[in-house]
């Protein structure tokens, strides 16, 4: 079943003159993981922004269904929000209220009316390695521990769909680890799609079933196998060493059904969508 | 002369039993008080003092013209015109602020406060120098005057209490949640333009309830001292509302009955007293600590 389908997606900052967002068109199934990879500016926290509703829906060009409803109405939107949680890039946590972990999660259950389950709270706690901190100060930790917190409690909500923006960043080999074991078990037990938006490749390109590469302009493949060295590099704009992907691997290549691959040596100057078999492969530059 | 002084002001307390408008403003005070010591952490924490002050000094505008129009007799009148007079320029200020917020700019930008507050102020001030009869009622505006209190105010300012009380009270981690990450409420589905909106409306009765005890000028010191005290003590978040209340309502108090007493300025009584109160409390913190 697709819970979340972005069917051309547009979006420009207002003052801006360029979109950062064109196009953006993808469809993600409950269980799946959709990795969104890109340099600096390339639109990728904006995308979870309005997937996430913190850009106003009327701002946006083209279509967001989460659960196969459009997402335009308000009702419809809000009542997506108790569906989904998103961890941002950066938390901005106010200072001047200094309470515990714990406390902060449980009042933001309260608040946000979902429910809290001490039992599934500390289990949580236990995988994701912050068992002990949990009645320390918010502002007492560091930045991979507040990652943590910020993740146990969007995981506690039991969400269709979890968005997180750059949660890699800050966490040790064993945060690291511990999250991505925590990440693969939600979407097998519980269905829940993943949307991780990072800027270490190998971990997304290891982790998720799909990608989406942003540079202010899209560029979607549904199966991973597409993405080759030579896209990356055309992407960011530089060279790649040490990918774990199948550079150049034609036998690995001629498995996906795909086989004219002329997207690998698209020229990047025109806009053009191929739709093959059960390949769906936009690219477009301006 | 210490025992004769004390001897005077616990005398004096019984004025409030004789006197009926000392009465009516000792109880009002304690509604004011508690209201204003429950919101002040709010204030601190959404760090909005600034803006508490720009709305305390605008509705100068609204009750010069008030007083203009509807002249100091109309009291009931004149305070419902000078209440819907501050919520409008509040409502442009917070609209303002929410924008600025919203869009990412100019977050730390307060010059727009500034520049409206002493404006509305000032012509506050030119409207009530032109057109009013009676030209000394300005310094009643400006620090207050408990003789002005009446059985309107002493009403009104219970049931502000009791409707902070139950919005603050009822929603109170929601106010929290939103205060500590707006953002990330908003993601979970609350409402952060509502809650700003309500926020300024609850500040601006607050203010527009309480001018006839401190004044447009002083009446933020009450509004900001209780929450300051509380904080600075580094408590929990809810024993941290309960210090702020007591602090606010005990202050309060002593400030009045000592204004009356020694036949000082209430407004400026009430102030100086918080402060001082505020520092022997901060002394009287450390001194504790270092046994």
């Amino acid at each position: 079943m697709s819970v979340l389908s972005l069917i051309n997606v547009g979006y420009k900052y207002p003052g801006q003159k360029t979109e950062t967002l064109s196009d953006v068109s993808f469809n993600l199934q409950a269980g799946k993981a959709l990795g969104i990879i890109g340099p600096n500016g390339g639109g990728k926290s904006t995308l979870l922004k309005i997937i996430s509703g913190l850009i106003p829906n009327d701002k946006i060009s083209g279509q967001i269904l989460f659960n196969q409803q459009n997402i335009s109405s308000s009702k419809s939107h809000t009542e997506m929000l108790t569906k989904m949680s998103f961890v941002p890039q950066t938390q901005k946590l106010n200072p001047l209220i200094d309470i515990p972990a714990k406390d902060y999660i449980q009042l933001a259950a309260k608040a946000a009316n979902f429910s809290f389950n001490l039992d599934e709270f500390h289990e949580l706690a236990q995988k994701l390695g912050i068992q002990k901190k949990l009645n320390q100060s918010l502002f007492t930790l560091s930045g991979g521990e507040k990652q943590r917190i910020l993740l146990l409690k969007a995981l506690l909500k039991k969400p269709a769909l979890l968005m997180l923006d750059e949660p890699t960043k800050g966490l040790d080999g064993i945060g690291l680890d511990q999250l991505l074991h925590l990440l693969k078990n939600i979407q097998s037990t519980t269905r829940t799609a993943v949307v991780l938006v990072d800027h270490n490749l190998n971990q997304v390109i290891r982790h998720c079933d799909q990608i989406l590469c942003l540079n202010r302009t899209s560029h979607w493949h549904d199966q991973k196998e597409f993405l080759t060295k030579n896209v990356l590099e055309s992407i960011y704009h530089c060279e790649f060493e040490h990918l774990l992907i199948h550079e150049n691997d034609k036998s690995s290549l001629h498995k996906v059904t795909d086989p004219l691959h002329e997207h690998l040596f698209c020229s990047h100057t025109t806009a053009h969508q191929h739709n093959h078999s059960n390949a769906v492969i936009f690219r477009k530059k301006k | 002369m210490f025992t004769t002084t004390l001897q005077t002001y616990f005398q004096s307390l019984q004025d409030f039993n004789q006197f009926d408008f000392l009465f009516t403003s000792l109880i009002t005070i304690i509604f004011l008080s508690l209201t204003m010591g429950f919101i002040s952490p709010f204030i601190l924490y959404r760090k909005k003092a600034f803006m508490g002050s720009a709305i305390s000094h605008s509705s100068l505008l609204g009750l010069a013209i008030a007083q203009v129009t509807l002249g100091l007799d109309q009291a009931i009148n004149s305070f419902f015109l000078t209440l819907m007079i501050t919520v409008f320029t509040t409502f442009f200020l917070a609209y303002s602020t929410y924008n600025q917020q919203k869009l990412g700019v100019n977050k730390t930008d307060d010059s727009a406060i500034g520049i409206f507050y002493t404006s509305s102020m000032a012509l506050g001030i030119i409207i009530h120098q032109l057109f009013s009869k009676t030209k000394n009622d300005l310094l009643s505006f400006l620090f207050g005057n408990v003789l002005f209190l009446s059985t309107f105010d002493l009403w009104l300012s219970a049931i502000l209490c009791i409707f902070v009380f139950l919005i603050f009270g009822i929603f109170f981690s929601k106010w929290i949640y939103l205060t500590i990450d707006e953002e990330d409420a908003a993601l979970a589905g609350l409402n952060p333009k509502l809650f700003h909106y309500l926020f300024y409306l609850i500040l601006t009765l607050v203010i527009v309830i309480s001018i006839k005890i401190a004044g447009t000028l002083l009446i933020e010191t009450m509004l900001l001292v209780p929450g300051f005290f509380a904080l600075n003590l580094k408590l929990d978040l809810k024993k941290t509302f309960y210090a702020s209340i007591a602090f606010s309502l005990c202050s309060s108090l002593i400030g009045l009955t000592l204004a009356n007493a020694f036949n000082l300025p209430p407004g400026a009584t009430l102030s100086i007293t918080q402060v001082i109160i505020l520092f022997l409390g901060f002394i009287g913190i450390k001194l504790f600590k270092y046994n």
